[in-house]
């Protein structure tokens, strides 16, 4: 699989209103490029399955441009766009077989009968269910349908795939088996997905890069690592994995980094890329496992002291709670290990450096 | 020793799942209880007004009391008769004192009335005996009774010196029978006596189709000019079939386009189409008189935009019925449609449309069949419905356009004659069987391909 450079699907300059009053995507600018595998991740009505019916044609945009390959595809229905589409609910066609959904799209094309039958074949044995085809949706799991409906999307050959939260029907464990598989299947056959979940872990799990939207805007798009490292807002950082959020002030700015104070009076220096400005009030954000305990937090530049207000049991790790500015709490993930000799009423230090928290808008 | 312990736990486990069975039933046994109780009183209602009924019109389609009541000793005396030429003379005897029986003279009007669906004139022929058979042989006896009449005692006096002389016949009964009428000596009238006697007889179910038994024995069609029934049932099934196509052709899109407003609007376009079943078919019927007659509004309005000078004729004819018909039926076709149309995702079709196909494509292939349920349901409803229809074509049709009902009703009301009434049911009955079959057939074909 090679990501080409010149990007095959553009948003420009594209706005979406269903009524006077809210507009649901605004000024989008998007580029997908060739083979990547691209998830806009969001909560519901944050507009990302908005974005992906106006790709598919089942939604006009209000303003501006799409374009698909090189050409503009604003008003060219949703059957003359040749896109590929998975839906949450399967949508599998309850009266015919599934080798009768596969054959839809090809005899919609007017392809040769005997052709036909060695694509679906094909395209079955890429989802490991060749022996189903003369079964019925309704007799197939969740699971089994939503790969017959993955390959439904994909035996016509489509350069672009669009999934709108295909995995949202199934248990935890299956889930998480699909990721991988579609994954997988991606990696293989190099072709273009767009992707639309409100699930974090399956972005990051799944995705080259992560478009998260948020009241009709993309707050940020990069790799997932990127993504959950370097979070550029506070949205994104809290909505991305598990975050602390403490309030606090700018009160001191040198270079990329800053000094916040919170509310409490402690002083935290943090990295601010985006220039902050002394006297602006912002969020710090850091992350649970971020924060050392006991003494490697001691020669930290940021290291504090407190009682341990609960001890929170999760299986394969456990949770410290303590007070800390202001009105907040810290939230410190640790082993079982280091969390042995730790009990609710302790004091303890904690800290963590720099470069592992921002001070975000 | 361990064959003897296993052995034993094996009993044990059979025995406690037994246990728990018995328990599990006993548990059970209330809640069925308390469901059973719920459904008696309209399985007790259904039972004596719905099925009870139904099982008397099957009964009375083939009910052949009548002859053996009117005519006993003729029913028993006939048993004898091989059926070829005239029949044996105790059977001419055994009749001439049945029709002689006054005490049982309603009876034998019955089974007059009864032979007269065999052979029309049947029942003629038999008053014109009844009344023969009671004049006195002699002259004199007459004139005498004629002198009696001013004493006062007229009425009583006749019938008993009437009665006298018939006791002694002077002739033989085959003679004497001929002599009333030339038609007893023709074998078919006494056939036809014979077939009254038989158990049950087929007589109603074949008019009901203008079918009778010829002279020979064998089923066989009655003269053109009396066909009426195989042209009525072909009518009603036309215009019960013309309804329906015309409601699917108006409700489907209406349907359709009412699940694409918004909830509030759509609710209340339903509760537009849903008002007028608030007003009884009678009302309706009578609306549609008024609009359509030859003086009605809808004339009157053709006739001020010059589109004709004279009335067009809109009722008592097949038009008037079609426009009332599809008027009424209309809302038990939009109601299934609509409500499956509803409970069908969009993303069936949009999926049809993300892998290319057309709209026309999308709509018959994967749409149509979707919907296919409540089209089916509705479509059965309305023809159903219209099989029946009595009101409306008795309003606004003409005398060519009344539908099976009308003569059901009319040979119930009218001619009294329950056997023709039970037939007809049963045709219609049957109608709806073979409309049932078809349309479970063509739908399990229609979503096989």
């Amino acid at each position: 699989m090679s990501v080409k450079t010149d990007p095959f699907v553009r948003f420009v300059n594209v706005y979406k209103a269903y009524d006077v009053n809210t507009m649901v995507v605004k000024n989008l600018n998007l580029n997908v490029s060739a083979g990547e595998f691209l998830t806009l991740l969001g909560p519901s009505g944050s507009g990302k399955t908005t974005t992906l019916m106006m790709l598919a044609g089942f939604e006009e945009p209000t303003s501006g441009e799409i374009i698909l390959d090189g050409k503009a595809i604003n008003g060219i229905p949703a059957y003359k766009r040749g896109v590929g589409m998975v839906f949450q609910n399967y949508a599998l066609f309850p009266h015919m077989t599934v080798g009768e959904n596969l054959a839809f799209p090809l005899q919609a094309r007017g392809m040769p009968r005997a052709e036909q039958q060695t694509r679906i074949l094909q395209a079955l044995d890429m989802v490991k269910l060749s022996n189903f085809v003369d079964r019925r949706p309704g007799q197939l799991s969740g699971g089994q349908q939503q790969r017959v409906a993955l390959a439904r999307a994909l035996v016509f050959d489509p350069s672009l795939v669009l999934m709108d939260e295909p995995l949202g029907a199934l248990d935890k464990q299956l889930r998480d088996h699909m990721q991988l598989e579609i994954k997988h299947l991606h990696d293989r056959i190099g072709v273009t997905v767009v992707y639309v979940t409100h699930d974090q872990t399956e972005a990051l799990v799944m995705s080259d890069r992560v478009a998260v939207f948020n009241e009709g805007k993309i707050q940020q798009i990069a790799a997932p690592s990127e993504i959950y490292e370097n979070p550029t807002t506070d949205f994104v950082a809290q909505f991305i994995g598990e975050n602390n959020r403490l309030e606090g002030t700018v009160s001191e700015v040198r270079g990329s980094e800053s000094l916040l104070v919170l509310k409490d009076g402690s002083a935290v220096r943090t990295l601010s890329a985006d220039g902050a400005i002394a006297g602006e009030s912002r969020k710090l954000s850091v992350r649970p496992e971020a924060i050392l305990v006991g003494p490697e937090a001691v020669d930290l530049p940021n290291n504090y002291a407190a009682s341990v207000k609960e001890i929170i049991y999760l299986g394969d790790h456990v949770r410290l709670i303590v007070p800390f500015g202001g009105p907040d709490e810290l939230a410190i993930k640790l082993t079982h290990r280091r969390a042995a000799a730790i009990a609710v009423g302790d004091k303890v230090r904690f800290g963590w450096n720099p470069d592992q928290c921002r001070a975000l808008v | 020793m361990s064959t003897i312990e296993i052995g034993h736990d094996v009993g044990a486990a059979t025995l406690d799942k037994r246990r728990l069975e018995r328990s599990l039933q006993k548990a059970g046994r209330h809640q069925r209880l308390i469901s059973v109780s719920l459904v008696a009183p309209l399985a007790a209602f259904t039972f004596v007004f719905f099925v009870i009924p139904i099982f008397a019109f099957f009964t009375f389609s083939v009910a052949n009391t009548e002859v053996p009541r009117g005519l006993p000793l003729t029913s028993e005396a006939i048993k004898e008769w091989s059926g070829e030429g005239r029949p044996p003379q105790p059977v001419m005897e055994a009749l001439t004192q049945d029709l002689q029986n006054t005490y049982n003279r309603t009876a034998v009007i019955g089974a007059a009335r009864r032979l007269n669906y065999d052979i029309a004139g049947f029942h003629g022929l038999i008053t014109k005996t009844i009344t023969n058979l009671s004049e006195p042989i002699t002259q004199p006896d007459v004139s005498s009774e004629n002198t009696d009449v001013p004493d006062g005692f007229s009425i009583f006096g006749t019938s008993e010196t009437t009665t006298t002389p018939t006791q002694t016949l002077p002739k033989d009964a085959g003679e004497r029978l001929v002599s009333i009428d030339s038609r007893w000596g023709e074998p078919r009238y006494w056939q036809a006596i014979e077939r009254g006697t038989w158990t049950i007889t087929p007589i109603y179910l074949l008019t009901a189709l203008d079918l009778r038994i010829g002279d020979d024995g064998s089923i066989e069609s009655v003269s053109p000019d009396h066909r009426i029934y195989q042209a009525l049932i072909l009518r009603t099934f036309g215009v019960s079939a013309a309804v329906t196509m015309i409601a699917v052709i108006l409700g489907f899109p209406l349907a359709l386009f009412i699940k694409r407003q918004p909830a509030n609007r759509a609710s209340l376009i339903m509760f537009l189409v849903l008002v007028p079943l608030w007003t009884s078919i009678l009302v309706r019927t009578t609306a549609w008189l008024v609009l359509l007659q030859g003086e009605g509004l809808l004339n009157d309005l053709i006739q001020w935009l010059h589109l004709s000078d004279t009335p067009i004729a809109l009722i008592h004819n097949r038009i008037g019925v079609l426009v009332a018909m599809v008027h009424i039926c209309l809302p038990f076709m939009i109601l299934p449609l609509y409500s499956v149309m509803r409970s069908i995702p969009p993303t069936y079709t949009r999926a049809a449309a993300s892998l290319g196909a057309s709209p026309a494509r999308v709509f018959f292939k994967v749409y149509l069949p979707l919907v296919f349920p409540g089209l089916s349901a509705g479509a059965l409803l309305v023809f159903i419905m219209c099989l029946g229809f009595y009101v409306t074509p008795a309003l606004v049709g003409g005398p060519r356009d009344q539908m099976l009902s009308y003569f059901i009703a009319m040979a119930v009301n009218r001619d009294l004659n329950w056997g023709l009434a039970s037939s007809l049911s049963i045709v219609l009955i049957l109608i709806v069987a073979i409309a049932l079959l078809l349309l479970k057939r063509f739908s399990a074909s229609a979503l096989a391909k």
